[in-house]
């Protein structure tokens, strides 16, 4: 490769683009370790000590990471300045609009200083409560005059973003706007924090929800050895899940779920460019033959979708447990809510579901709030 | 066995170097900390899932596992452990139109509505944390959780905006709050029993004067002399009168209380046009009892206080000196009282049937930290007065709040600030620094003397005060 780049060179063949340097196998600690405690507590000081600085110089924080960035980093480092952003309140100094504007208009809010302000629930980069509900494309002032979004939990949108580009579909955004990560996170800061954002700052942040552990599936776990948390309250009863979960995971196909909530797409390149580096994506991921990909258990097939009150892009339901509330507008606090509010070309397994018996529903929701991101530990 | 775990963190052998660069060997807990911090979340997190999942198998599990009768509280058949963790998975729980979430009075429940219309209220959220979150659970809201108050529905330009205050150390807080009222109503009986004026002063901070029974000088409390802590403007006395508010308000969650004063006909009928057994018509009759509200302030009034915690590197550490000592001399202690010493720690919660904490033992820890006296005594590290001030024409809200003017607010406590930005009342102010110079009125003067330090004075000030913190600790979200 070196060989030829020279070759080329020599060749007067103008300057190449550079082969983006490869970043080092993603490596986690255990997210429920010592270790993972340790460095969360170093983030959280690090943070604390970064804001301090910005009170002492406004601007501190932004202009630090700039220059951190430019000192070549590895591929982890720029995840952890990433994260910072992503956890930074941003001031007047770093170009905050004085104004706020709850609902937006269409110069957008703002209506947050902070990624993080509305996606918190269920762990960092997660979800947002009905409250954080953004109100788009209205008039600056009357919550009936704008669209409701209800901030989705951000995670595994490295690869949505390369099963989107292998699949032909724009995956991001409630009704799929957006091909790229980084195309909506500069639009989500230009409309919620009226900033246009620096693109290595960009970068930094896609690096981190890119290096975010996966969703995955989790089967719920019988707490034997747990005693009552007090006394005169009961302990909890050992309740074996697994013959549900089993029904459930078959329900979730009969029932007609999976015809639009794809338990898996297969994706054929996991490598990931971000911040001029190439990323692996498929430490997480396992090679089938059969399907020459790796197939993706997003739950979603990536398209739109009529669902009687307009086309939405099927939601991925993966990391679906802990991101209640539920829907575009977050209007449903509970599955039921969400399932009844299908309707449209989702009418049919709306009207299975609701024939089932009770138990069968219990079965199918218990292999529904199995799909979550994996228990980590995290410094708020 | 409690979250004894969110102990103050044992600070790690410290090795402090140059500040050019974030120095990693800044202080974390040691291993035994850890260890003692991670098995308290996993416990925690592995209980709340059972719940989560009981409930998923059979929705209702989780609210009935929540529900304990006002029977077995009157029994004291309860300690308050068990009241703190009911009372956790109660602030935690998403309700829903089933148990009485909302209302149907435009069609079916819930009508949720993110922006209030006059006293009736939204209902805006789902769940007490999804307003209190930011630094950890209990905490403050950003600007995207403000409420919007008492507006028409729809409004958010018409609304009083209001940013969620961080949860900790409320039962200290309440506890200072029924002590300080029991003294000012002392003095003043002691004015009307001998027409005498009697300066009304508790715990050093001065509410004007009394004569007789003339109580034109009572200064930044009402005339009835309760101190009311809870609520930006400070409305509300009690804990148990903010939650059942906020149940209200937030969620359409109607409390047996406030039904029974609806059919006695003592209640506004401004709840609704339903029958007094189901004012707002969405088919649930009991939405919440006193015992469950009872349950939420026996967990509220148990949390952990905030901490100061100084930075760690000498730049800083220099600059939090400098900081503590210009907040005195600028003036912000004067509102801002940096201590309150509680006397009797003994806190009353609950409506008719109160139970009893102490707010100085009971719960999680850190708590407040005794004083040198050995007798019970604590020193309350509130940074407030709990008194209300008139803070000009430029912070006023759109109206005024019952009767407390559109300018006047009770001072804020500013412990745990680090974690809860934005700042001011409705979130206006990004930055500490922000916030200061947007004071006016009473802290004018102190206002100007900020703007008259030097920057890095300014930025000292601003350090010394994102150390008011919460003890940090790991948690599984």
């Amino acid at each position: 490769m070196k060989g030829l780049v020279i070759a080329l060179l020599v060749l007067g063949c103008g300057d190449p683009p550079p082969a983006p340097e490869v970043c080092a196998p993603i490596e986690w600690s255990h997210p429920l370790s010592i270790e993972r405690a340790r460095e969360e507590h170093l983030h959280l000081e690090r943070r604390r000590h970064l804001r301090m600085k910005a009170a002492l110089s406004p601007g501190f924080v932004l202009d630090h990471v700039s220059q951190a960035l430019d000192a070549n980093p590895s591929c982890a480092e720029i995840g952890r300045l990433g994260r910072l952003l992503f956890e930074h309140d941003h001031t007047f100094a770093d170009g905050l609009p004085r104004q706020f504007r709850r609902v937006q208009d269409d110069r957008g809010g703002p209506e947050a200083t902070a990624c993080r302000s509305c996606h918190w629930r269920g762990g960092p980069a997660g979800a947002g409560a009905l409250v954080d509900n953004a109100f788009l494309h209205g008039d600056g002032d009357a919550i009936a005059s704008a669209e409701a979004r209800n901030p989705p939990p951000l995670l595994g949108l490295a690869l949505v973003e390369l099963l989107g580009r292998e699949h032909g579909v724009e995956p991001f955004g409630w009704r799929g706007e957006f091909a790229t990560l980084r195309g909506f996170i500069a639009d989500s800061a230009r409309g919620h924090f009226g900033i246009e954002m620096r693109p290595e700052h960009i970068e930094a942040i896609v690096m981190y929800l890119a290096r975010l552990e996966l969703p995955t599936t989790v089967l719920p776990v019988p707490p034997r050895d747990l005693e009552t948390a007090a006394a005169p309250l009961p302990g909890p009863t050992a309740f074996e899940y697994d013959a549900q979960w089993a029904e459930g995971y078959q329900l979730f196909d009969e029932v007609g779920c999976s015809t639009c909530h794809t338990r898996s797409l297969v994706l054929k390149s996991a490598t990931y460019v971000v911040a001029g580096r190439q990323l692996d994506l498929s430490s997480q991921l396992t090679w089938d033959p059969d399907q020459g990909g790796y197939p993706v258990f997003v739950y979603s097939d990536l398209q739109m979708h009529d669902l009687g009150r307009g086309a939405y892009l099927t939601r991925r339901l993966w990391g679906l447990n802990g991101s209640a509330p539920y829907l575009h507008d977050g209007s449903a606090p509970f599955l039921d809510h969400a399932i009844a509010a299908h309707g449209g070309e989702a009418a049919f397994a709306r009207d299975r579901f609701e024939a089932l018996t009770g138990d069968e529903r219990g079965a199918l929701r218990i292999f529904l709030m199995s799909l979550r991101r994996p228990w980590a530990l995290a410094v708020p | 066995m409690l979250h004894a775990a969110r102990l103050i963190p044992v600070v790690a052998a410290l090795t402090v170097t140059s500040d050019a660069v974030w120095a990693p060997q800044l202080a974390v807990p040691s291993d035994a900390a850890l260890i003692e911090q991670i098995d308290d979340a996993l416990d925690f997190r592995l209980r709340e899932d059972h719940d989560v999942m009981l409930d998923a198998w059979e929705p209702g599990e989780l609210l009935n596992h929540a529900s304990l009768t006002q029977g077995l509280l009157d029994a004291d058949t309860y300690g308050l452990d068990a009241l703190f963790v009911v009372g956790d998975e109660l602030f935690e729980y998403a309700f829903r139109p089933e148990d009485g979430l909302g209302n149907g009075l435009h069609g079916p429940p819930p009508n949720m509505r993110r922006v209030h219309a006059g006293e009736f209220g939204g209902p805006d959220a789902y769940a007490c944390s999804s307003c209190h979150f930011l630094g950890g659970p209990d905490g403050a809201g950003t600007q995207t959780q403000n409420a919007f108050f008492r507006s028409d529905g729809d409004s958010t330009l018409g609304a009083d905006e209001r940013n969620p205050p961080h949860l900790l150390g409320l039962g200290p807080v309440a506890a200072l709050a029924q002590e300080m009222t029991r003294e000012l109503q002392a003095l003043r009986d002691h004015a009307r029993a001998t027409g005498e004026t009697v300066a009304l002063v508790s715990k050093g901070i001065d509410f004007g004067t009394i004569t007789g029974d003339d109580d034109a000088g009572i200064v930044g409390v009402d005339p009835d002399l309760v101190i009311r802590p809870f609520g930006w403007k400070g409305h509300r006395a009690t804990l148990f009168g903010i939650v059942e508010e906020s149940f209200r308000i937030h969620l359409g969650i109607v409390s047996t209380g406030l039904q029974a004063a609806i059919r006695d006909g003592l209640a506004p009928d401004a709840f609704g046009d339903g029958p007094w057994h189901d004012v707002d018509r969405d088919g649930v009759s009991v939405e919440v009892d006193d015992a469950m509200l009872t349950t939420v302030v026996a967990y509220l009034a148990q949390l952990e206080v905030p901490i100061v915690r100084p930075p760690q590197t000498p730049d800083l550490q220099a600059a939090f000196a400098v900081g503590q000592a210009r907040f005195d001399a600028v003036g912000c202690a004067t509102c801002h009282v940096p201590a309150l010493t509680l006397y009797d720690t003994v806190l009353e919660a609950g409506r008719d049937n109160p139970i009893t904490i102490d707010v100085a033992h009971d719960g999680e820890s850190p708590k407040p930290e005794p004083t040198d006296a050995s007798n019970g005594i604590v020193r309350v590290r509130l940074f407030s007065d709990l008194k209300r001030h008139d803070m000009g024409p430029e912070l006023a809200t759109p109206a005024g709040q019952s009767n407390i003017p559109a300018s006047h607010f009770l001072t804020r406590p500013l412990w745990g600030l680090a974690d809860t930005a934005p700042y001011l009342h409705d979130g206006r102010a990004p930055t500490v620094h922000d916030a200061i110079i947007m004071h006016g009125g009473a802290a004018s003067a102190a206002r100007d003397a900020y703007r008259a330090l030097p920057a890095d004075e300014q930025g000292a000030i601003g350090v010394y005060l994102l150390s008011l913190t919460r003890a940090p600790a790991v948690h599984v979200p």
